[in-house]
């Protein structure tokens, strides 16, 4: 390693056109794609598996979810009450609140901050909801050098890619391809251990830590009663930008608070054992407000961004309401079937996964997502692995039912769904469509059927239908009873 | 009442923020605590300590300064800052470390930006917690934050006294202290798994965590 490395400027980077989305082709694409199934399944089973061994080590971990999803759903339904008493401990300890609506107003908000106080640099730790208002290329199209600390993330920014996870966001890529990036934009030569690729990046972002004057955190929860923001994980990247900056701002959405300290707890028993199968992660950060009069590190002023951006809507429907509870563990993704074939990004959100296919159309409408209601086998995996107990299957149904009525489905679908649900009720239509499905085991090729005439030739151009069976189940009822 | 705060109360299908709510919901200690104080801690700290990749050594006041100065000299670790405390004073850690050739000076003598350059830090701490083996730290003007943080290696010194069973008994512990400050909870060296799931120690903070129990 070399000394210029260090001194390397960041490069500008590019802003991302928003997802042209179209999961049906993402999706084929992604499922036939041998080396990111490959990479994701190695994560992900790995991170299910852990869950499941380390929630084993509780008294009573169906019990502990059922008490976690309890707190989340008590401070959502009086959550204009919790904001209240939050601003005011903030403000006690001496911080900064600010609402932010939007988007938009979040990123103007914390441009405004960065400018007024004069601030160059800025190190960014890892965050769902700053990926969720892209909030790194705001800061480079102001100006400001800006990095990402996390390393995966920092391999994200320095690659011009996205997150497809929402713990371990370069899931997707495997080693020989981050040596690659290594390789190119520090101009050394290719090395695939991952503890040199580690250490590089830990000496470039060292001297960021040095230097920067603003840190920005996300935050895992945040205490109504007395202002700590939360946040937690394994690197240490998060705890710099507690430390060494002046001006240290956090960006947390609504949904993150907690009513008291004792609910953390409850909470952090549950986070990181149902995100990456560990008792607890490495680091535990619990701070609020500047640093104390006589401290000689952490930050001299502190600010902290609450942001709605379509999380009211959410709120407003006591049916939907409850998947505001999310704590953003990932483990609906690492158990989805279909996560695991597909991977992150062809959900085409900073929100993939089980999750994802749920809270994205609910954000940013269903008319625009309508393809991620139907992205789930609804196996249920999803429910069982959350650690607050969202029911994703049963809501995914319900947003089906939404597209039929706000007619967001086709009407020739919801003729075919008319037609198909009469078949069901008469059992003579069933008997004939039996016989309809046995010959047409003659258009299988190798145990499946790819292609069907129009109008079916939409569903199998996307769906491969197993080869049905010599024999019905009521045929073999019969004979065999 | 700005605006937002009235979207957030219309969304849950009120005009007014209220002054009063129901208490949240109990926290159930029989399905929530781990540990209780019936356990020998100072054992579980241990063990849990060393299944999260700390290095722990039984030592006492007496021979610490021996306990550490050896670990750094054969380490070859000589610059180090170390955070002020009656337990060091008692020790006479600083003066012990210096006499041993070694460069130790307080956080408060350091400073953010020396530390930087430090081989080691020596902090003492708040208290550990048994259940998961962690230490866990408070920032104030004689503990910085970049103690336990920033040099590649950090050992820590938690007093047996110090050793608490569960996390509920953490949060009561903050609750009572008003003012917190930073804590931070440290359950093993720095590390990450985020290149295809192969773990790495040692990211952006220390690599190596020793901690001797007195």
């Amino acid at each position: 390693m070399t000394a210029q490395l260090i001194d390397k400027p960041s490069r500008s980077l590019p802003v991302l056109p928003a997802a042209d989305f179209d999961f049906d082709k993402v999706s084929v694409a992604a499922a036939s794609n041998s080396r990111l199934k490959a990479a994701v399944n190695n994560g992900v089973v790995r991170q299910d598996r852990g869950r499941v061994a380390k929630l084993a080590e509780l008294p009573d971990s169906d019990a502990l979810r059922s008490l976690a999803g309890d707190i989340k759903q008590h401070t959502l339904d009086y959550l204009d009450y919790y904001l209240v008493q939050l601003k005011a401990s903030v403000e006690l300890r001496g911080g900064h609140v600010h609402f932010a609506k939007t988007a938009d107003d979040a990123t103007q908000l914390i441009l405004k901050i960065a400018s007024d106080a004069n601030v160059k640099s800025i190190i960014k730790s890892k965050s769902m909801v700053s990926e969720e208002i892209e909030l790194a290329h705001s800061f480079e199209k102001a100006g400001f050098d800006v990095v990402e600390t996390d390393l995966g993330e920092f391999i994200v920014q320095i690659d011009h890619d996205k997150p497809s996870h929402l713990v371990t966001p370069i899931i997707h890529k495997d080693l020989a391809s981050i040596a690659e990036l290594f390789s190119k934009y520090f101009g050394t030569p290719y090395n695939d251990d991952p503890n040199f690729l580690t250490k590089q990046a830990r000496v470039y972002l060292r001297a960021k830590f040095r230097q920067a004057d603003m840190g920005m955190t996300g935050g895992n929860f945040i205490v109504a009663q007395t202002g700590e923001i939360c946040v937690v994980e394994n690197e240490g990247n998060a705890r710099q930008s507690v430390t060494s900056p002046r001006v240290l701002v956090s960006l947390i959405g609504i949904e993150k608070l907690v009513p008291r300290l004792d609910d953390l707890s409850v909470m952090l028993k549950l986070l990181a054992r149902s995100a990456t199968g560990q008792a607890m992660t490495v680091y535990t950060s619990l701070f609020t407000g500047p640093r104390p009069q006589g401290d000689t590190d952490g930050p001299e002023e502190f600010h902290l961004v609450l942001m709605d951006n379509g999380r009211s809507e959410i709120l407003a429907s006591e049916e939907y309401r409850e998947t505001l509870r999310c704590i953003r563990c990932g483990a609906c993704l690492n158990a989805c079937p279909i996560y695991r074939s597909i991977g992150g990004h062809a959900y085409g959100s900073v929100y993939p996964g089980p999750i994802g296919a749920l809270v994205t159309p609910l954000m940013q409408g269903l008319a625009h997502f309508s393809d991620l209601p139907k992205a789930s086998s609804l196996c249920g995996a999803c429910y069982d692995a959350c650690p607050v107990k969202i029911n994703i299957p049963k809501h995914l149904i319900s947003l089906r039912r939404d597209m039929v009525n706000q007619n967001i489905t086709g009407r020739f679908e919801q003729g075919v769904y008319r037609l198909w649900s009469r078949m069901l009720l008469s059992p003579g239509l069933y008997r004939t469509n039996l016989k309809l499905q046995k010959a047409m085991r003659f258009i299988a090729k190798k145990g499946f059927i790819r292609w069907t005439p129009p109008p079916a030739s939409g569903w199998t151009k996307v769906r491969d239908i197993p080869q049905p069976a010599k024999q019905t189940f009521g045929e073999w009822w019969k004979k065999n009873r | 009442m700005t605006d937002f705060l009235r979207t957030i109360s219309k969304s849950l299908g009120r005009t007014l923020v209220p002054t009063q709510v129901p208490s949240p919901p109990t926290i159930d200690e029989s399905i929530t605590r781990l540990v209780g104080s019936n356990v020998d801690l100072e054992t579980l700290f241990l063990t849990q300590a060393t299944a999260a990749k700390l290095h722990v050594e039984r030592s006492s006041i007496s021979t610490l300064v021996d306990s550490i100065g050896s670990l750094l000299i054969s380490r070859n670790l000589k610059k180090l800052v170390v955070t002020r405390c009656d337990l060091f004073e008692q020790a006479q850690l600083l003066q012990g470390l210096n006499n041993r050739g070694l460069d130790a000076k307080y956080w408060t003598d350091l400073g953010l930006d020396a530390t930087y350059d430090v081989d080691a830090g020596v902090t003492d701490v708040w208290c550990a917690v048994a259940e998961t083996g962690s230490l866990v730290v408070r920032a104030s003007a004689s503990h910085g934050r970049a103690t336990s943080l920033v040099p590649d290696v950090h050992i820590a010194i938690v007093e047996k006294s110090q050793i608490i069973p569960d996390l509920i008994d953490l949060m009561h512990r903050c609750k009572e202290l008003g003012t917190l400050g930073g804590v931070t909870i440290i359950t093993g060296p720095s590390k990450t798994a985020d290149i295809e799931m192969n773990l790495v120690i040692g990211v952006h903070g220390p690599g190596e965590v020793f901690v001797f129990l007195v």
